[in-house]
């Protein structure tokens, strides 16, 4: 009973934190930043925990540094500024910009157009106070409005500013003030339709910040022999950097063998490669080409090098000779030696790889031609068993060619044992477990089977029934159960005869000690009843003492009938 | 093995029992749901006009609907039965808000027979914004006095908006974000943006604003958000009555497991089947004592 309430307690407790968490588990919440367009989800943030975009206040530091930079005839950089401006792009880069090159910026009040007319009043009278004359002013703005990447309203007042202060009237009275004026007004028509409105914001500006004009650049030094032999490798290696980014960026890059792409890799800063050329080529000049591949806002880069291929000298192979030990465990270092020879002694200062799947360690021979490295394998779920190590040799003289060769390593990973362990050996021990309980409670079963099949044996009654055990009478070896429910049989038969009351296929054990009980004298039967019940229905082991009891028992029945 | 059975249908229904309890008190977090109380729900609004959610379309009232409002936020299809219904209560005098930006508010906006539509896009704004600019602030607001303004949560803008009256616009750097780079690139539709219009249909008013998230307890009150939703709602008259149509609303699996428990209770409480439980609850206990106990009298 006490193992079937707490299975059912488990039960109920699994359905019930299975069912709150399926039912239960809440909505997604956006928390911040960039959202999905998805349909079906409502895309929306909490606009207390949204994520800061740049200030507003910067773009009019901007616009107050182009025109700063207007008024001080740096056109093109005032072009260049307000650039960003127009384009309404508000990156990173802009920030860091206008926090080197602003310094205080009145307070523009909140959609007050006059404050800022005020500014660019002031700064247009300092101009014409300088004696500019009207016209080249007007072409200067002119040049501005037709990028069309300034506020133009702030530029209409400035123009509309000017023209007052000078006195000219609608209709300058040249021609090329006319026809500028007349674009100028063209685009003002156009770019009226937009809002006039400014917010603005004090920005304090710290100094010293390094200047980043959001350029990007990427570049590589890389440095490679200027020869290889045809068919044998050759190493590659340098670093790629890229301004303005951040330091280690991953690139990708491809190498080409007169367009003939010979290897494309991932690289983290500094690259090192092994390349082979292909078979075929015959011996010449090739141009080798490296390609860094564009990554989100950092363009590519390409260089290209010469590369002469030529045969190997005959008569000068060279052997590797590599001891390894044959088994790894991971994570763990695999130990190389071995030496690099040719016919003519041993291969000095040849650069040795060893590679193992994504693994590589560089060596290099010494004096005597022999060399030693490690190769640390990381924890990595998945390798293990037999795997190919490859040491290649690459002599640095022409007289010697490169060599190669392949050694078996067998990896032991213990990330794998214990998952394997963990797959294998679990629903083992468990089914073992479940087999075992089985096989008690199949001979549980066979013991009560026996004894409930005996339960209806009717032995005839005899005046000698009390007069020997039952097992022994019948002279075969019944187990322990059995000859308990044989006395049982002998006493229900005896009652029977005695009471007149005979056992019926519908009453229990139970039911008929409580029918016989009336005819007795004393409670010896409903002991044996339990005893008889014991035997036939619970799980516990049979022992002698219940035979030995329920022999006791039978006496003292037996002195209850004489 | 009857103990077995009657224990597991014990547990079986104490299990039962406190998934009921369970789903009934957990607090919903589920969007614009009028009891969630988090800053993605509508319990401030919902307080505030004593809204009558409808769980469909169905109940709505078709005839003589002035003063009444119904708000809508179609993040599930509307079908054409409901969009009639909808049609039907704009035509005898009813108030309709319609939300939406990226759901099914073109369905309806096509089956009142009005020719705008949400633009589907993210509406963003770099320069007029709240900390970013996927919450676009809006500085033309004819709805409002002078100077008020509506920030938005990823919102979108409107089109073909002609023939309706605009009442919210956005500035002239807002853009529509279709390729969702959030950066403006050229072809992407440019400011100023309508973001809410009204049209009369029939005899009531049809109020369109691309951005459900204006009444999320979060929003209403930065900017003039109440203040604009305030007035919308009173096109209806000074005490508009205002339904909320739930039938449309995302929903979690524990809304729909409430909803279900509702309609459970509301099947339960009506009085042929109480009469029905009370006459087995009282019929139960008297079977069972006088049920007659297999007796061993016979035999003594």
């Amino acid at each position: 009973m006490n193992a079937k309430f707490r299975v059912g307690a488990l039960v109920a407790a699994a359905i019930t934190l299975a069912s709150g968490f399926y039912i239960g588990r809440p909505a997604r919440l956006w928390q911040t930043g960039a959202v999905e367009d998805r349909r079906f989800q409502v895309p929306h943030e909490n606009p207390e925990a949204a994520q800061a975009d740049l200030d507003p206040a910067v773009l009019l530091q901007l616009f107050g540094d182009a025109l700063r930079l207007h008024q001080t005839q740096r056109y093109s950089g005032a072009v260049f500024q307000l650039s960003f401006l127009g384009q309404a792009w508000t990156s990173g880069d802009v920030r860091v910009l206008a926090a080197r090159l602003g310094g205080d910026l009145r307070e523009l009040a909140r959609n007050s157009q006059a404050v800022t007319s005020d500014l660019v009043r002031a700064q247009a009278a300092r101009s014409i106070s300088g004696g500019r004359e009207a016209e080249a002013l007007l072409a200067r703005a002119d040049r501005l409005l037709r990028r069309d990447r300034v506020l133009l309203d702030d530029s209409r007042v400035a123009l509309r500013t000017l023209a007052a202060r000078l006195g000219i009237p609608a209709l300058p009275d040249t021609a090329l003030a006319r026809s500028m004026y007349t674009r100028a007004e063209q685009s003002l028509d156009t770019i009226d339709a937009r809002d006039r409105r400014l917010a603005a914001l004090r920005q304090q500006i710290a100094r010293g910040v390094t200047v980043d004009l959001g350029v990007r650049t990427t570049s590589v030094r890389w440095s490679m022999p200027d020869r290889a032999y045809l068919g044998g490798a050759f190493v590659v290696s340098g670093t790629v950097v890229t301004l303005g980014g951040r330091p280690n960026e991953t690139r990708r890059l491809v190498f080409s063998l007169n367009d003939r792409v010979l290897s494309s890799i991932l690289s983290r800063g500094g690259f090192r490669v092994t390349l082979t050329p292909p078979r075929e080529f015959p011996p010449g000049w090739y141009v080798l080409s490296l390609l860094v591949k564009p990554e989100d806002q950092y363009p590519e880069a390409a260089e290209t090098r010469i590369l002469e291929l030529i045969a190997p000298p005959p008569g000068a192979p060279t052997t590797v000779q590599v001891l390894a030990v044959p088994m790894a465990w991971v994570p763990g270092v695999i130990r190389l030696a071995g030496r690099v020879s040719s016919p003519s002694g041993p291969v000095t200062g040849a650069t040795v790889e060893a590679r193992l799947g994504h693994l590589v360690a560089v060596a290099a021979s010494g004096r005597d031609g022999t060399f030693t490295g490690v190769l640390r394998v990381p924890l990595v779920l998945g390798f293990v068993g037999p795997q190919r190590l490859t040491v290649s040799a690459f002599p640095t003289d022409r007289a010697n060619a490169p060599a190669q060769v392949d050694v078996r390593v067998f990896v032991m990973n213990w990330l794998n044992l214990g998952v394997t362990s963990v797959v294998f050996i679990l629903p083992a021990a468990v089914l073992m477990r479940t087999r075992r309980r089985r096989e008690i409670e199949r001979q549980a079963a066979e013991v009560l089977r026996s004894g409930a099949a005996l339960s209806g044996v009717r032995a005839p009654v005899t005046d000698d029934l009390w007069g020997a055990d039952p097992g022994e009478r019948d002279g075969t070896s019944a187990s322990i159960g059995q000859r308990v429910i044989r006395l049982y049989n002998d006493a229900v038969l005896r009652i029977a005869a005695k009471t007149g009351l005979q056992p019926r296929p519908h009453l229990t054990l139970r039911e008929y000690e409580g029918a016989a009980l009336p005819g007795l004298r004393g409670a010896v039967f409903a002991q044996m009843t339990a005893l008889a019940e014991l035997v036939l229905y619970s799980p516990r082991p049979i022992t002698n003492g219940m035979l030995e009891a329920m022999r006791r028992f039978r006496g003292e029945l037996e002195e209850e009938f004489r | 093995m009857t103990v077995t059975r009657r224990l597991l249908a014990l547990v079986a229904v104490v299990v039962g029992c406190l998934a009921v309890v369970v789903v009934w008190l957990y607090p919903s977090r589920a969007d614009f749901n009028p009891a969630n109380i988090s800053w993605n729900g509508l319990s401030g609004f919902a307080g505030e006009y004593r809204i009558i959610p409808l769980p469909s379309l169905v109940p709505l009232p078709a005839h003589d609907s002035g003063g009444n409002v119904l708000v809508i936020i179609p993040y599930r299809p509307v079908s054409r039965a409901d969009t009639a219904r909808i049609k039907r209560f704009l035509e005898t005098d009813g108030v309709v808000m319609l939300l939406d930006d990226f759901g099914f508010g073109n369905q309806v906006l096509a089956g009142v027979g009005l020719s705008a539509r949400f633009a589907g896009a993210a509406l963003l704004d770099p320069l007029f914004h709240y900390k970013n600019r996927w919450l676009p602030k809006i500085i033309t607001v004819p709805l409002l006095p002078s100077g008020g303004t509506l920030i938005l949560n990823h919102a979108t803008a409107l089109a073909k908006t002609s023939g309706m009256t605009v009442i919210a616009q956005s500035s002239a750097y807002a853009f529509l974000d279709l390729n969702r780079n959030g950066r403006a690139d050229p072809g992407e539709p440019g400011g100023p943006l309508p973001v809410a219009a009204w049209e009369r249909v029939g005899g009531g008013v049809l109020v369109a604003v691309a951005d459900p998230s204006l009444l999320v307890n979060s929003m209403l009150d930065l900017g003039e958000n109440r203040e604009f939703v305030r007035r919308v709602l009173h096109l209806a008259g000074e005490h508009p009555r205002v339904f909320l149509d739930e039938g449309h609303l995302p929903m979690t699996r524990l809304d729909r497991a409430k909803v279900a428990l509702r309609s459970a209770r509301a099947a339960i409480t009506t009085v042929p089947v109480l009469l029905m439980l009370l006459l087995a609850g009282i019929m139960g206990p008297l079977v069972t004592l006088f049920r007659e106990e297999p007796s061993n009298a016979g035999s003594r």
